[in-house]
């Protein structure tokens, strides 16, 4: 009778839903993690608990990247003793904020008795109130009344409410539990022997996947009646969240991370050779490339691809300097520049982000462009393909040489692969890489160098292309980009590389995506209702008692 | 990137299609299929100065002079010792300040100098008594007060403005080097002043021709490279009032771009050491198209200079304690120099000949855009 029902089910399924669709193939594999909360998470956590205003007053210690992500970095690193302190002087300043006479009638929703004195009630309730959101859990007893505790002991010595709080939520604020989205497994009800994410954890992974934020009050409620286990309540929170103008925040963090946008820190330009190129450019050019993929991306639900060769951007006047493309907006003076939407004419060789100045001058050396470099970044940001360090002997000379005989990058690099112990990884980077060398150093746009043409033509794969446009279009056309985007979306939602076990579900979400017309909503709506993104592997043995010598 | 890229408006303006409309301005000249256009980087006075170009030298520094001006007030050594003890570099507001200050003492009154130069007797300042010098032949004649081109050996140039301060160490330079006034007030004003721009339009400025020059003022500000210049490239819109854009006839010949003589010019300036609104008629200009895709050239014609005084004069006591000037000085020989457009009642000349080189980078010259987003 059950089987009939199921049938039946399937049949009426197939019915409303169209041409068949494949299951989500049974896979396993997965790792519960503790994963460090990266800048853009903590930062938008603190606007999201505590307002827009409140200002974090310290620094972040530099993340790690591994396997091609930040995200996957985060489940291998700890908190320095310097770190410790930075984490602790914002902790303090954003305490201070809180309890402060401009916000506390806003954020604090109690008052206590009196304002010099200790009120356990009051504590409670605050710290109960955002050390839930904090810790994307509710606190339990003990947690919490330890923090009363301590709020209470530093309200007495103080002589006041208000820094006793202050205490207590420092402690939430430079908490692991803060700190680190651990992630705690159960036993799974529906499959006797394997293990499951917690509710908390997989409102966390959810939330930070599609917002980069902590999980908001709907969530965790969802997540603390066990909505979140059933496939309705499931569907309902990832609707939700794909509906919601925030989704804008989690495509920008995942973006900023698959591009390495952190390599923007430490970057910089000869301002001689390219006067154009300013510190204003260097949060724009992020900005120009963000704006663009998530209007082509979310906004108009596009193809994943066109990314390559969309001619839709946006720029500011300060861009438009450094491309030489015109661009007016009013503004008075002292603002900030604003954005105006762009697009570019059939057959500009602006086309696509790879053109844009958030590639071709972030994969540049300071005073020169370096096909090496941006066909290195090619493969390994897009199409997943490891491209070997040089070995620590070769002689660099004749390519970092601008005034040598060879007038042009072109020629110069041919002239150091005569080398053939070079010749192997720069036949694999280089081809791809002259197809930009329209674009100097800073991103600006030329057609010589050094008073001779440069020669664009370039070569993936077996297919030949000339310029930055036959190069987007060839990546556009490459199998090889949307299985790796696949699979580094996947990555970064778990925070861990895929491993075999899961190679079936990363080969069916590649699918699903391309079925889907490479529509980034539609994935990501595909990965949060999957099994494998909340997939884990159970407790590990313990180890073996070690033996001992005789 | 080629310098005509960035440098031809033609070139970008498929974009404007999409996001911006097409600049009347500079393309009104149906005959004109080339346009580029830039904004200037420097503007300032025109000077030649070498040694001996001055009577006696270039005039004393603030502290000689000062001294002087208190002695000729009649204070013994003593008290100028005493008083300069607080001159305290120019900048300070001792009592010698005061008296320096408000040295022009109508009716027992004692009031600003500057406002009020004929209180006090002609200083006679030392002027320009050299015969090299840059300019414009103005009024078709050579004679006694004309300077003679340095580099084209050109004759009859007219410049009494040059002559009239070109002894203030402030106002001193050989070209290339600008004046370190015109230099200093010139970047000071940059930030809060909208772009200069020149738009050359002919049929191939490749080649000679003839060619319209404009000469507008845009609606934006430069924005500036690291070296504080403007950056090539930004888009600009003109600033559609009338009387701020100046349109020439010209020609082109051997690289070098004239105008023909005769128009006004008229434009607001940022001030420093322009005045706020700059007339200039009988107007010349002659510029080239540099080979890194830039501007260099001159401008001059007849200004009034009662002009140019009040803006020195509204500049302060300051122009005189720190900067160096002498402003009844410069009332007084601006006013003796003066050599056009005699007053029909007095005879006094009230406009003075007038020259100022500029320079300037490529620009992208547009109307203003419809649309913008935060």
């Amino acid at each position: 009778m059950i089987k009939t029902q199921k049938l039946l089910s399937t049949v009426l399924a197939l019915a409303i839903a169209g041409p068949a669709v494949a299951a989500e193939p049974a896979t396993s594999g997965g790792q519960a993690l503790i994963r460090r909360v990266t800048p853009s998470q903590y930062t938008q956590t603190i606007k999201d608990i505590f307002g827009e205003g409140i200002k974090l007053g310290g620094r972040f210690e530099p993340d790690l990247r591994a396997n091609g992500l930040l995200a996957v970095g985060t489940a291998k690193v700890s908190v320095t003793a310097t770190g410790f302190e930075q984490y602790y002087t914002m902790a303090r300043a954003i305490a201070d904020q809180v309890t402060d006479k401009d916000h506390r009638s806003t954020l604090i929703t109690c008052k206590p008795a009196q304002a010099r004195s200790p009120d356990d009630a009051c504590t409670k309730q605050v710290i109960s109130q955002f050390g839930r959101l904090l810790f994307r859990r509710p606190l339990t007893s003990s947690e919490l009344d330890a923090q009363v505790i301590v709020a209470r002991d530093a309200a007495t010595s103080l002589k006041d409410f208000y820094a006793g709080l202050r205490v207590g939520l420092t402690n939430l604020l430079i908490s692991p539990m803060f700190l680190f989205r651990q992630e705690n497994v159960e036993a799974d009800p529906a499959h006797p022997g394997k293990y499951r994410l917690d509710a908390y954890a997989k409102a966390t992974r959810l939330s930070y996947l599609l917002w980069d934020t902590a999980p908001d009050d709907l969530l965790l409620r969802a997540a603390e009646s066990g909505e979140l286990h059933t496939d309705k309540g499931l569907k309902n929170q990832v609707t939700r969240m794909l509906g919601s103008k925030r989704l804008e925040l989690g495509v920008r963090a995942y973006f900023t991370d698959m591009l390495g946008f952190d390599e923007f820190k430490t970057l910089t330009k000869d301002t001689v050779i390219y006067p154009k190129y300013t510190n204003v450019l260097t949060s724009q050019a992020q900005e120009q490339t963000l704006r663009t993929i998530v209007d082509l991306l979310v906004t108009n639900r596009g193809d994943y691809r066109d990314i390559f060769t969309t001619r839709k951007t946006f720029l500011t006047p300060s861009l438009g300097i450094l491309y030489a493309v015109p661009v007016v907006v009013d503004r008075p003076i002292n603002t900030p520049e604003l954005w105006v939407p762009v697009e570019y004419p059939e057959g500009d060789p602006r086309t696509g982000i790879l053109t844009h100045a958030s590639f071709v001058a972030l994969h540049s050396h300071p005073g020169r462009s370096s096909p090496t470099l941006r066909g290195k970044a090619l493969r390994e940001v897009f199409l997943c393909q490891k491209v070997p360090q040089p070995p620590g002997n070769v002689n660099f000379e004749e390519v970092q040489d601008a005034n040598s005989v060879h007038k042009t990058v072109r020629a110069r690099v041919n002239a150091h692969l005569v080398n053939p112990v070079c010749a192997g990884c720069h036949k694999i980077t280089d081809p791809i890489g002259l197809a930009l060398e329209n674009f100097d150093s800073a991103g600006g746009f030329r057609t010589h160098e050094n008073g001779e043409k440069i020669d664009t033509s370039g070569e993936l794969s077996g297919v030949k292309f000339v310029g930055s446009g036959g190069l987007g279009q060839t990546i556009h056309d490459s199998e090889a980009v949307a299985s790796c985007f696949v699979s580094r979306v996947f990555s970064y939602a778990t925070g861990a590389t895929p491993v075999q076990s899961q190679s079936a579900f990363v080969k069916y979400a590649e699918q699903r995506f391309t079925a889907n017309g490479y529509r980034l909503p539609d994935f990501l709506q595909e990965i949060a209702l999957s099994d494998a993104f909340f997939q884990v592997d159970g407790p590990r043995a313990p180890a073996p008692a070690a033996q001992k010598i005789q | 990137m080629p310098a005509s890229r960035g440098a031809s408006f033609g070139s970008w303006r498929k974009y404007l299609a999409v996001c911006l409309a097409a600049p009347a301005f500079f393309t009104a000249g149906s005959a004109a299929a080339e346009t580029r256009s830039f904004v200037l980087s420097h503007f300032y006075q025109a000077v030649y100065s070498q040694d001996n170009d001055c009577e006696g030298g270039p005039e004393p520094n603030i502290d000689v002079r000062f001294r002087g001006i208190l002695a000729d007030m009649g204070k013994t050594q003593k008290e100028i010792d005493e008083l300069m003890d607080g001159f305290n570099g120019g900048g300070g507001a001792g009592p010698v300040h005061e008296i320096l200050r408000n040295r022009g003492s109508p009716e027992g009154r004692r009031v600003f100098v500057g406002d009020n130069p004929t209180q006090v007797p002609d200083p006679n300042i030392r002027t320009v008594i050299s015969k090299i010098g840059p300019g414009f032949d103005l009024d078709g004649k050579v004679n006694a007060d004309s300077f003679e081109d340095p580099e084209t050996h050109q004759k009859g140039l007219d410049n009494q403005y040059f002559r009239a301060l070109g002894c203030f160490v402030s106002h001193r330079a050989l070209p290339p080097d600008l004046p370190t006034s015109w230099s200093y007030f010139w970047d000071a004003t940059r930030d809060r002043t909208k772009g200069w721009l020149i738009s050359v339009e002919g049929s191939d400025l490749s080649q000679d021709g003839d060619v319209t020059v404009t000469f507008a003022r845009a609606m934006e500000t430069p924005i500036r490279t690291p070296k504080s210049l403007p950056q090539r490239d930004q888009t600009f819109r003109v600033d559609p009032t009338p009387r701020y854009i100046n349109v020439y006839k010209g020609h082109q010949k051997d690289g070098v771009v004239t105008i023909e003589p005769g128009e006004k010019f008229h434009i607001v300036t940022g001030g420093g050491y322009l005045p706020l609104e700059m007339r200039m008629t009988h107007t010349q200009m002659r510029f080239k198209l540099t080979a890194d895709g830039g501007v260099e050239g001159m401008i001059g014609g007849y200004e009034p200079w009662l002009d140019i005084y009040y803006m020195y004069a509204g500049g302060g006591y300051g122009y005189e304690s720190m900067v160096g000037l002498n402003l009844p000085g410069i009332y007084y020989a601006m006013r003796r120099l003066a050599d056009a457009e005699p007053d029909p009642k007095t005879g006094q000349n009230m406009s003075i000949s007038t020259a100022y080189r500029f320079d300037g980078v490529p620009a992208l010259v547009v109307k203003p855009a419809r649309t913008a987003s935060k």
